[in-house]
C-alpha cells in the first residue's frame, strides 16, 4: 500500500512539474515569463564548379592547383554581438609550395542575395602559411548559398621576380597542390 | 350519550371541513444571482525559452532559426452580463524583444469546454512592449474545460531588420493575458 501512495505521488509531482499551473494568475490576468536567446552565429562554405575539398563549418578548406581555372565563391552567415564584427581569413596549409612560387589571391566584394552587414573584401593578398584577413567588417549577415552569392575568389600562380630557374625545375608544377584554408572568426 | 356522539360529530366535520377545504396558500420570493465570472490561467511550463539557431553557411537568418514552442494551453471561465461579449488581450512587459527580432503568439481552437469561446486570430499576433493586442474575441459565457486554446510563441528575424540582429544570450519578458470587456 505504500508503495501505491508512493507511486501516486511520485505521478503527482511529476505532473505538476510538468504541467503544474506555473504562471501567475490574478483572477483575469495571467502572466507567463518568455526567454528569448541569439546564439552567436560564424559559419562559412565554399561554392564553386571545381572544388577538389571543402568543409563546412567555421574553417572550411580547399586544394587548389596551377591549372585551377575554376571560380570559387566564399557564402557565410553571421550573428554577431553588440559592437562587434567577424572577419574571415585565409592561409595555406601546405608547406612545401616552391619559394619561387606565389600565390595571389583576389576576393571580390559580396555580390548575390543576401542581407546585413555583409564584410569587405580587403582586395588581393599573397598566400602564406599565416593567416591573414581576407574580408573585414562583417556584421549580422547572410550571403546565400550557392555560386553567385557571397565573395569571389580567384586564385592566380606567379613566379618570384627573383626565381632561380635551375630550383625551379626539381619541382614538376603541374603536380603541385596547395591546400587554402579559410576561418571566420571574432574580430577582437 | 346521544349528545357526546353529536359533539365528536360535530367536532369531526369542522375538522373533515379544515383539511378538504382549509388549503393556505403562501408565497416566497427567491433572487437567483448568477456572479459575473471572468478567471484565466495559462498551463505549461514555468518559462518559455526560445533559442534561435542556424548552421548552414549562407543561409538565411529568416526562415531557417525560428524558434518556436507549443508547450502551454490558455483555460478560461466566462459568465458574462447579457449582450457582453469579452476578449483576451495579450501584452508583452517588463522587458524588451531583441532588435531586429520578432516575437508572435497564436492561439489554436478550443476542442474542450462548452459555450461561446469565442474566436481565435487567425493570422499570429506580433507581440510588442505595452501595447495589447486582442488574441480572442466574441467571448461569452464559457468554460475551457482542463485543455483549453494551445498557445504556440514564435521567435525569429524580422525580415526588415536582419542586418540589426545581435548576439544576445538572455532576454526575458513576460506575456501578460487579461480576459475584459
Amino acid at each position: 500500500m505504500n508503495t501505491l501512495y508512493s507511486t501516486l505521488l511520485l505521478v503527482f509531482l511529476m505532473m505538476t512539474s510538468y504541467f503544474g499551473v506555473y504562471c501567475q494568475n490574478e483572477g483575469n490576468v495571467a502572466k507567463l515569463p518568455v526567454l528569448m536567446s541569439i546564439p552567436p552565429v560564424a559559419t562559412l562554405s565554399l561554392a564553386g564548379d571545381s572544388l577538389n575539398f571543402s568543409i563546412k563549418g567555421k574553417g572550411t578548406s580547399q586544394v587548389i592547383t596551377p591549372n585551377f581555372a575554376g571560380t570559387t565563391w566564399l557564402n557565410y552567415t553571421s550573428v554577431v554581438e553588440e559592437n562587434s564584427t567577424n572577419l574571415i581569413s585565409a592561409n595555406l596549409t601546405t608547406v612545401d609550395l616552391p619559394a619561387e612560387v606565389i600565390i595571389k589571391l583576389k576576393v571580390g566584394m559580396a555580390t548575390g542575395a543576401g542581407y546585413g552587414q555583409k564584410g569587405v573584401s580587403v582586395g588581393t593578398i599573397t598566400l602564406s602559411n599565416y593567416p591573414q584577413t581576407i574580408i573585414t567588417n562583417i556584421g549580422t549577415c547572410f550571403t546565400g548559398q550557392g555560386a553567385n552569392m557571397g565573395h569571389q575568389l580567384n586564385f592566380q600562380w606567379v613566379l618570384h621576380p627573383n626565381y632561380d630557374e635551375d630550383l625551379l625545375k626539381e619541382y614538376n608544377l603541374k603536380d603541385l597542390k596547395v591546400g587554402v584554408t579559410y576561418t571566420i572568426s571574432r574580430n577582437d | 350519550m346521544n349528545r357526546l356522539k353529536c359533539l365528536i360529530t360535530f367536532f369531526l366535520l369542522i375538522f373533515m371541513h379544515g383539511i378538504t377545504f382549509g388549503v393556505i396558500t403562501r408565497s416566497y420570493a427567491y433572487t437567483i444571482r448568477i456572479k459575473n465570472i471572468k478567471l484565466i490561467r495559462v498551463v505549461g511550463p514555468s518559462t518559455i525559452n526560445l533559442v534561435i539557431n542556424t548552421s548552414i553557411a549562407g543561409s538565411s537568418i529568416m526562415s531557417a532559426t525560428f524558434a518556436r514552442d507549443s508547450s502551454s494551453y490558455l483555460q478560461m471561465t466566462s459568465i458574462v452580463p447579457e449582450n457582453v461579449q469579452r476578449r483576451i488581450i495579450v501584452t508583452a512587459k517588463d522587458g524588451a524583444i531583441p532588435t531586429g527580432m520578432k516575437l508572435e503568439l497564436s492561439a489554436g481552437e478550443c476542442f474542450t469546454g462548452l459555450g461561446d469561446l469565442g474566436n481565435v486570430k487567425i493570422s499570429p499576433v506580433p507581440l510588442e512592449v505595452n501595447i495589447g493586442k486582442d488574441l480572442i474575441t466574441g467571448i461569452g459565457s464559457c468554460y475551457t474545460g482542463t485543455s483549453g486554446y494551445r498557445l504556440t510563441y514564435s521567435f525569429g528575424p524580422d525580415p526588415n531588420y536582419v542586418g540589426t540582429i545581435m548576439f544576445n544570450t538572455q532576454n526575458y519578458v513576460s506575456i501578460v493575458y487579461t480576459l475584459t470587456e
